[in-house]
Order: C-alpha cells, then sequence, then structure tokens
C-alpha cells in the first residue's frame, strides 16, 4: 500500500462512512472526565495517568472491530510494523479523530516510531491547573496511549505507548512513543526482516 | 485622531468582577528610566480604580440601555450581537455587551464626538476569548474567583494591541 493511496482511504471513509459529534461536545466530555479523575484522586497524576490509560485499553479492544469492519475490503493485511504505523496515523485516527499525526523517529530495528499530533483534538480550549505538579506529571490525552495499546493488542501485537512531550504541557509538540514489544502468534512474521 | 480602548472588563452575572485590564499595562512604548517607573506605578493603579469605577457605574446602565435596543434579528441581520454605549465620563466612553449569561463585557475609550465605530468585531472576539476560558474543564465555576489565566490574558491583550494598532 503506497503512502498516497492509505491517505486517500482514510479520507474517503472519514467523509462518507462515519457518522460525526459535534466537536465541543466531545472536546468537553473527555474534559470533564479529566477533571473529575484529578478531583477523585486528589491530585495524584500517576494514577491519573493509569486509569486514563486503563480506560483507552478497553476503548481499544472494542474500537479495533469498529474500525476493521469499516475499513474491510478498503485496506489489506500489514506486513510490517511501518505499514501498520501508516494504517494507524492515516486511516484510525482519520476515521475516529479527523487527525492524521505524523509517522517519524523510527529506531534503527525498526520496531518503536513516533506519532506526532500537529492538532489533539482532546486538548482544545484545555489549560492545565496551576499547582506546579499537573504541569511535569498529568499525560492530559493518555486515553489514547490506552486506545493504540488495546487495539494492536487484538491485532496480535504487544506494544508499549506513551506520550513523552505534550503541547498542554508547553512542549512544542505533542508526541506519543510507540515500541513493539512482540507479535502474539506466531502465523504471520512481521517487521524483523 | 486615534480613539484608542482605555480597558476591557468583563463582569459576571452576579454583578461580581471577573477581570478587568487596562490598556496601560498592554503599551509597550513606555521609557525604561528608573525615575519613570515609581510615577508610572501611581498612574497604572489610579487608572486601574478609576476604569473600575467606570465599570460599576456602566452596570446601573446595562440593563435599561440593552433593554431598549432593537431585536437584533429584524434589523441589521449581520452584527447579531448587540452592544451599546454606556455612558462618558472624564473623557471615556464605555460600552457595554450584555449576553444572554447575564455576563458582561465592557470595552472603554476615548470619548470623541462624531465617531463613527464599529465595535462588532472586537465584542465578537472578546466574546471567544472568554467563551475559550470557560470551556477549561479544569477550571472551577466559583464566580468569585476572578480569571487568572495567563492565556485569556494574552488573548485580550492581542486584541486591544489590534485594535490600537489600526489607524482610524
Amino acid at each position: 500500500m503506497s503512502q498516497k493511496s492509505v491517505r486517500a482511504i482514510g479520507e474517503d471513509i472519514w467523509k462518507n462512512k462515519v457518522d460525526k459529534i459535534n466537536a465541543e461536545l466531545f472536546t468537553l466530555t473527555y474534559g470533564s472526565i479529566v477533571a473529575q479523575l484529578c478531583k477523585d484522586y486528589v491530585g495524584d497524576y500517576k494514577r491519573v495517568n493509569q486509569q486514563l490509560d486503563l480506560m483507552g485499553y478497553r476503548i481499544g479492544l472494542r474500537l479495533i472491530e469498529d474500525f476493521l469492519a469499516r475499513t474491510a475490503g478498503a485496506i489489506t493485511r500489514c506486513h510490517s510494523l511501518k505499514d501498520s504505523a501508516e494504517v494507524l496515523s492515516k486511516v484510525a485516527f482519520k476515521v475516529f479523530l479527523n487527525i492524521t499525526p505524523t509517522v517519524a523517529n523510527w529506531t534503527a530495528d525498526g520496531r518503536q516510531f513516533s506519532l506526532i499530533f500537529e492538532e489533539n483534538p482532546l486538548a482544545e480550549f484545555v489549560e492545565l491547573p496551576d499547582d506546579g505538579r499537573a504541569s511535569t506529571e498529568l499525560w492530559y490525552s493518555n486515553i489514547l496511549c490506552g486506545v493504540v495499546r488495546g487495539a494492536l493488542e487484538m491485532v496480535q501485537m504487544e506494544v508499549e505507548a506513551m506520550f513523552i512531550s505534550d503541547g498542554l504541557k508547553g512542549d512544542e509538540v505533542t508526541e506519543m512513543r510507540i515500541k513493539l514489544i512482540k507479535i502474539l502468534e506466531d502465523e504471520v512474521p512481521v517487521g524483523e526482516d | 485622531m486615534t480613539v484608542k480602548i482605555k480597558f476591557v472588563s468583563i463582569i459576571s452575572d452576579k454583578n461580581s468582577p471577573l477581570f478587568i485590564k487596562s490598556s496601560d499595562t498592554i503599551d509597550e512604548n513606555k521609557p525604561e528610566s528608573e525615575i519613570d517607573a515609581n510615577v508610572l506605578l501611581e498612574q497604572e493603579k489610579n487608572n486601574l480604580l478609576k476604569y473600575n469605577f467606570l465599570s460599576h457605574i456602566s452596570l446601573d446602565y446595562i440593563f435599561t440601555q440593552i433593554h431598549r435596543l432593537p431585536d437584533p434579528a429584524s434589523t441589521n441581520t449581520l452584527s447579531n450581537i448587540n452592544y451599546a454605549l454606556l455612558l462618558v465620563h472624564d473623557g471615556i466612553a464605555v460600552y457595554g455587551l450584555l449576553t444572554s449569561t447575564n455576563t458582561k463585557i465592557l470595552v472603554g475609550m476615548d470619548a470623541h464626538e462624531n465617531v463613527d465605530i464599529d465595535l462588532v468585531p472586537t465584542f465578537k472576539a472578546l466574546q471567544r476569548a472568554y467563551i475559550s476560558y470557560v470551556c477549561n474543564p479544569f477550571l472551577s465555576l466559583d464566580d468569585k474567583v476572578t480569571i487568572q489565566s495567563k492565556k485569556f490574558d494574552n488573548s485580550v491583550a492581542a486584541i486591544v494591541r489590534g485594535w490600537n494598532n489600526m489607524a482610524r
């Protein structure tokens, strides 16, 4: 699958086969989830991050089914982590969030890469609370890491996903690092040529 | 003749002040000499106090003035927000906007006769800045709290600077 065609597939599905909801409603809903978690865990932002990741994981396990159903016939099986990364960024994120993060920073062995987010619809209007720790400890969009992890696990890839920089914290870019731990079944050898 | 914005203030629906910013703190053309610094600080404080008082006085006029305005849907369809000149005092004209949530946005500028000023885009921009401030999910909606956000501060400063830099 060439790069251009993957992008076109994503655009096409987004335009035609996806019901859309209001962006502010979505942003405010996610914002209230995070704010409530912060209140419940009384400022223990590590637990908030963990909880967001767990929620995302459960979402990812289910979301992959929806994704595969929507893209059935349009995309072929991925033969390498590089293919998966392309589909993830240009079709999956496009179809569900209407964004296409850039795939970058591959390691030499091809088992790790980054997704760089130019825009993050989850974090519109958000300003992290001013208590000193939030801006160093809280990964606001951590639910996305969980979603990626859960979804990829259902297609036989065990990965670790985490944010390494976030625009909300004052960094220049929002970057998620994805590491392939192992392939879960031996049916199709993937990614290690 | 330039008509500059002197201050912007936001008052909550319970009439408690949320935000007052005077353009003296935005103006970047002040001399840096030490002797002037204290004088400037006094001036700034006095101005802020004056603008505070003006905002309070304007509150009385808001309901009477704005309720008298014609229904926007029937007259000018382009401007769907209504603002009105509330009062002129001490060379400063105060314009106000009353939102449907009873939040008031006040803009004070130099008073001049026969000047036709369109503040609709300015009020719209201020309202949008306020909306993006309110949508912050970490904000506690206690209305005794004044607006502390740097982002909001910067956006208001940018709006005022934009207006003041336009040649009129």
